[in-house]
């Protein structure tokens, strides 16, 4: 456990220190300058992350002294690979998204994963996976008019 | 007292007009198309109604109640989608609009962890419901000196009202207190992210043009929320797990929900009051109302301890003061011509295409269309929260469906509400990403709801305070600088100083008669 | 078999959802018949076309977009549905680049107005491109400025206004940094010699601003509001703001502003600057894709709609094709280049 509760912490700080640096020009009032009202855009930023900076390492320092447990962070192996498969065709998902189209990412997302964690039949995740997309699309580029992202292939295709 | 009769007199022919059956079919469609809007995901109440403008230009221009219809019809929408933008909230725990992302703190635990959702979803829609008709007759009878008070916030007034909905949440999350602060100041930092709208300059944006638009909290909380409790789930209780729930889902939790709101109308109905002004200040509403109705059920109701674990005043609470100011929003619109929402913004744009001017001279020039538009209020609401309550239990089933298609599906929506909030492909990943974050903070016991709260308030706080600071030319004293201001700054202070002071009198009484 | 009624409840929900959005509108699929005999032969969208717009639903541009859009189906113009799509954030720059990196692709117009320079000019890091980058359509209306104060207020002209400026820094609010109200602002302030304005930008749109005047929020004194934003509150009983002067070369001669006089005539001798209400298309287009949509919004602008709308919102009516739009281009972008320098914005 403690290990783990550092790392979070520390990137955390990591991420407060990458914006302290990047907001530091304007981390003072400043009533004379060129910022309007005395206050600059860098202001606000970089004390919300100074703030993260401290309480960060207050609860790193906490977490070394105290007397956590070294493990038992993950309740075991399973459920490790339970989160690792769900999250991973999520990420391939989306991060095509700007290639496939929603239409057609929908209809793989949802047949993989009737196939592979529901164990349906071959014919029952086909339909839905025709079925949910073209749901979508006649709710949303039909009937309301809201276009989703399309593939690389539209306009050849409609989707 | 003349004047009170010669406003049911309105009234009544409002009604007389609302009543006519093509207004009332206008009225349905518009409920029913709310409602499917609502629940759609990405789709609230603002694009719904930009979405018909164009179609309300022919009702406008060739039914038989003119410009009337058409705001009739447009209003439906509105009130539909607030009812229906709770339903991803409460089952899925994607928010389906900005003011239901509250309802993710206690509506989605009661659904699923407490294995309600027929409760919870009654008590949303009842709060609505309950909400909704104080306000309308507030609407009704107090519309233009309200809206002669709200003009008078600015910048100063805002900052402390913000400032008052921060301490009104003092403690959420309290169980590990310095955790709570690091997630408080990561929302801070997140709503800056973007482009500074007071200098025209980015900010943490790195270079990167999409990032301009800012870090949305809506595609955060669907990543915190809708994707992270998926993981959550999914680790906790295995790939394929099957939800329980309460034996029978039907109209037993409804009766439940009325028997928790005679409870709680004490606490409700002043609630639903602060929501209504909330909405009537231009340019501000429901969103923050929401979070102010919710941190003050929460430091005044005596199961303070429930609250985030699925207490039934964390839903109504919030959901009584969104759909207030949902209603409060026209005031400004109809009063002032002032829109007092975006929402309302775009009725407004309606208003104009159709030939009126909002603003005071409405209530001389078209008589008709104000009080017919109030009181469709009225019914569009009644109409809205009979449909919603019937379809309760065909709603709950929902959270029966196989783990194999729901899982997925719940993916598929949160990627579609995204997506269309701003059509950016960006804030796709950005829900995927808090996904990740969200699981991860939750598992390290991080608190969550600071993060969102300081996320959705932090910006509008900045801009306000910086905006004050702009118009003294430095001066901190315009703070405090206007009595309004000056007396919600003081009941900020008192706020955060109360729970100091009871803690250090002596405990002598420890059951307070009220509750 | 409980899987299977999920499956059905699912299905059923959906098909529902998809009916109901069915049913509310239906896309219009006659052809234009608007296209007018000449040189070039217009060439016709084959899909769905995508109006962007660079504000949140019902903020700024985003009422026009949507009256064009209601005559533009109305009247058939187009034989493809034309859907609105908002792209709000960093004052137009995401719907810039959006349209922008649709190069050639006739399905892609948007709505502009001054945020088109400003933000094109003062953007930093600076964008790839310029104005004149993007294929023009029209302009339909120029929306004039008024210089407004409280009713309340002691000054009755835009000299007296001037007068206690040069003693101390007024307080004024408009929509945005950097963008045409504080343009404006800034140009007052280096013709006339005043001091410097606190200028409080807004984000929440021109009615706001007007709003902020008429509560005296913050002790605001000035704004620079469009005519349609002010009416309510001109038109308020009792009134609650009033308009000095008005930014264009000559008096008003209709509408409830007739006679108002100019800012010119007051001696604040700006008359060249008005919101431009026009529509740019993707880079690249061809000649006979250009001129389909110069056809298209040459239809709306010729609709009584139109025409009805303007005089609501005391527009001025100034349809600009062709050459003479390239030109006005050219001529705003030297404008704002000359403001944004002259207050080191660049």
């Amino acid at each position: 456990m403690r290990q783990y509760e550092v790392a979070t912490a520390a990137i955390l700080m990591l991420i407060a220190a990458v914006a302290m640096f990047d907001t530091r020009a304007g981390a003072l009032p400043d009533p004379s300058g060129t910022a309007p009202g005395g206050l600059g855009p860098g202001f606000y930023p970089f004390w919300a992350a100074a703030l993260i900076f401290v309480t960060g390492g207050a609860v790193a320092y906490r977490a070394l002294v105290s007397a956590l447990p070294r493990e038992g962070v993950f309740k075991d192996r399973r459920s490790i690979a339970a989160v690792v498969t769900l999250i991973v065709p999520v990420i391939v998902a989306t991060s095509s998204l700007a290639w496939t189209g929603f239409y057609a990412m929908t209809a793989a997302y949802m047949g993989f994963f009737m196939l592979s964690v529901g164990r349906y039949r071959w014919y029952w995740a086909g339909a839905a996976a025709v079925l949910l997309p073209a749901a979508i699309y006649a709710a949303f580029e039909l009937g309301f008019r809201v276009p989703l992202p399309k593939s690389l292939l539209y306009p050849a295709v409609p989707f | 007292m003349n004047e009170f009769l010669s406003i049911l007199g309105d009234l009544a022919s409002g009604f007389g007009t609302a009543a006519q059956p093509f207004n009332l079919l206008m009225l349905l469609i518009g409920v029913l198309l709310g409602l499917v809007i609502g629940v759609l995901p990405g789709l609230g109440g603002t694009s719904g109604v930009a979405i018909l403008l164009p179609v309300t230009v022919h009702i406008a221009s060739g039914g038989p109640g003119g410009a009337t219809s058409a705001v009739i019809l447009l209003c439906g929408v509105y009130w539909g989608a607030l009812f229906g933008g709770v339903v991803t909230s409460i089952l899925f725990n994607i928010p389906g609009e900005p003011w239901s992302v509250v309802l993710l703190f206690d509506g989605f635990p009661l659904a699923k962890r407490k294995g309600r959702p027929g409760l919870a979803l009654s008590s949303s829609f009842l709060a609505s419901f309950v909400g909704a008709l104080l306000a309308t007759l507030l609407f009704t009878f107090f519309s233009k000196p309200l809206a002669d008070i709200a003009i008078r916030f600015g910048p100063p007034e805002l900052f402390a009202v913000f400032i008052l909905s921060f301490t009104t949440l003092v403690g959420l999350g309290a169980e590990s207190p310095l955790k709570s602060v690091m997630m408080i100041g990561f929302g801070l930092l997140l709503a800056a992210v973007g482009f500074d709208t007071l200098t025209g300059s980015p900010r943490l944006a790195f270079g990167h043009i999409e990032v301009l638009s800012g870090i949305g909290f809506v595609p955060v909380t669907i990543g915190l929320f809708g994707i992270g409790e998926i993981l959550a789930s999914a680790e906790e209780s295995g790939i394929g797990h099957v939800e329980r729930l309460s034996a029978r889902v039907g109209f037993k939790d409804i009766r439940e929900a009325f028997g928790a709101l005679r409870q709680r109308l004490h606490l409700i109905l002043p609630i639903s009051v602060i929501g209504f002004f909330f909405g009537s200040l231009p340019g501000h509403g429901a969103t923050a109302g929401s979070f102010l109705g919710y941190g003050l059920a929460r430091q005044y109701s005596k199961n303070k301890a429930d609250f985030g674990k699925g207490e039934i005043s964390g839903i109504m609470a919030p959901q009584a003061a969104a759909d207030s100011a949902a209603v409060g929003s026209l005031v400004p619109m109809i009063a002032l011509g002032v829109p007092g929402s975006p929402t309302s913004a775009v009725i407004m744009a309606g208003l104009f295409i159709w030939g009126l001017n909002p603003g005071p001279l409405l209530f001389v020039e078209h008589k008709d269309f104000v009080w017919g538009l109030i009181a469709s209020v009225y019914l569009g609401h009644l109409l809205t929260f009979l449909i919603c309550l019937t379809t309760v239990p065909l709603l709950a089933m929902i959270m029966r469906t196989p783990y194999a298609i729901i899982t997925p599906f719940i993916v598929i929506i949160s990627i579609i509400g995204a997506y269309s909030l701003n059509n950016s492909l960006f804030d796709v990943g950005v829900t995927v990403v808090f996904g990740v974050v969200g699981y991860w903070l939750r598992k390290m016991k991080y608190p969550l709801a600071p993060l969102v709260v300081a996320l959705v308030l932090g910006d509008s706080t900045e801009r306000t305070l910086r905006q004050s600071l702009i118009a003294s030319g430095g001066n901190p004293l315009i703070l405090v600088g206007s009595p309004i201001a000056a007396a919600l700054m003081a009941l900020a202070a008192l706020m955060i100083l109360l729970p100091f002071a009871k803690s250090l009198l002596p405990r002598r009484r420890t059951a307070s008669p009220a509750a | 078999m409980l899987s299977r009624r999920g499956v059905a409840v699912l299905a059923t929900a959906l098909i529902t959802l998809a009916a109901c959005g069915g049913g509310t509108a239906t896309p219009s699929a006659s052809p234009s018949t608007s296209a007018s005999a000449s040189a070039v032969t217009a060439e016709k969208p084959t899909r769905p076309v995508e109006f962007v717009i660079s504000t949140a639903p019902g903020g700024g541009s985003d009422t026009y977009a949507r009256i064009m859009q209601g005559v533009i189906e109305k009247l058939k113009l187009s034989p493809q549905p034309v859907n609105p799509v908002n792209k709000p954030g960093g004052s137009g720059a995401v719907a810039f680049q959006y349209v922008f990196e649709k190069k050639g692709d006739m399905h892609y117009v948007m709505i502009t107005l001054n945020s088109f320079w400003t933000t094109l000019i003062t953007t930093k890091p600076a964008l790839p491109y310029k104005p004149e980058d993007f294929t023009p359509i029209a302009n339909l209306a120029n929306d004039p400025f008024f210089l407004w104060v409280n009713e309340k207020s002691p000054w009755k002209t835009a000299g007296d206004l001037i007068a206690e400026a040069k003693n101390r820094p007024l307080i004024a609010t408009g929509t945005g940094s950097k963008q045409e109200d504080e343009v404006l602002f800034r140009r007052i302030q280096d013709v006339a010699g005043t001091k410097a304005f606190n200028y409080v930008p807004d984000d929440q749109g021109g009615g706001h601003v007007a709003t902020a005047l008429r509560g005296q929020q913050a002790g605001i004194e000035v704004t620079v509001n469009n005519p349609s934003e002010g009416l309510p509150g001109y038109q308020a009983t009792p009134r609650e703001i009033r308009p000095l002067c008005t930014f264009q070369p000559q008096s008003p001669t209709t509408g409830p502003f007739a006679g108002l006089a100019t800012c010119k005539s007051q001696g604040l001798p700006i008359d060249d600057y008005y919101v431009v209400r026009a529509i740019m298309a993707a880079p690249g287009l061809s000649a006979a894709q250009q001129k389909f949509w110069v056809d298209v919004f040459k239809g709306v602008y010729d609709s009584q709609e139109w025409k009805d709308f303007a005089a609501k919102n005391v527009l001025d009516l100034n349809f600009v094709s062709g050459d003479a739009f390239k030109k006005l281009v050219q001529d705003l972008t030297k404008v704002h280049t000359d403001i944004a320098q002259k207050n080191g914005w660049l």
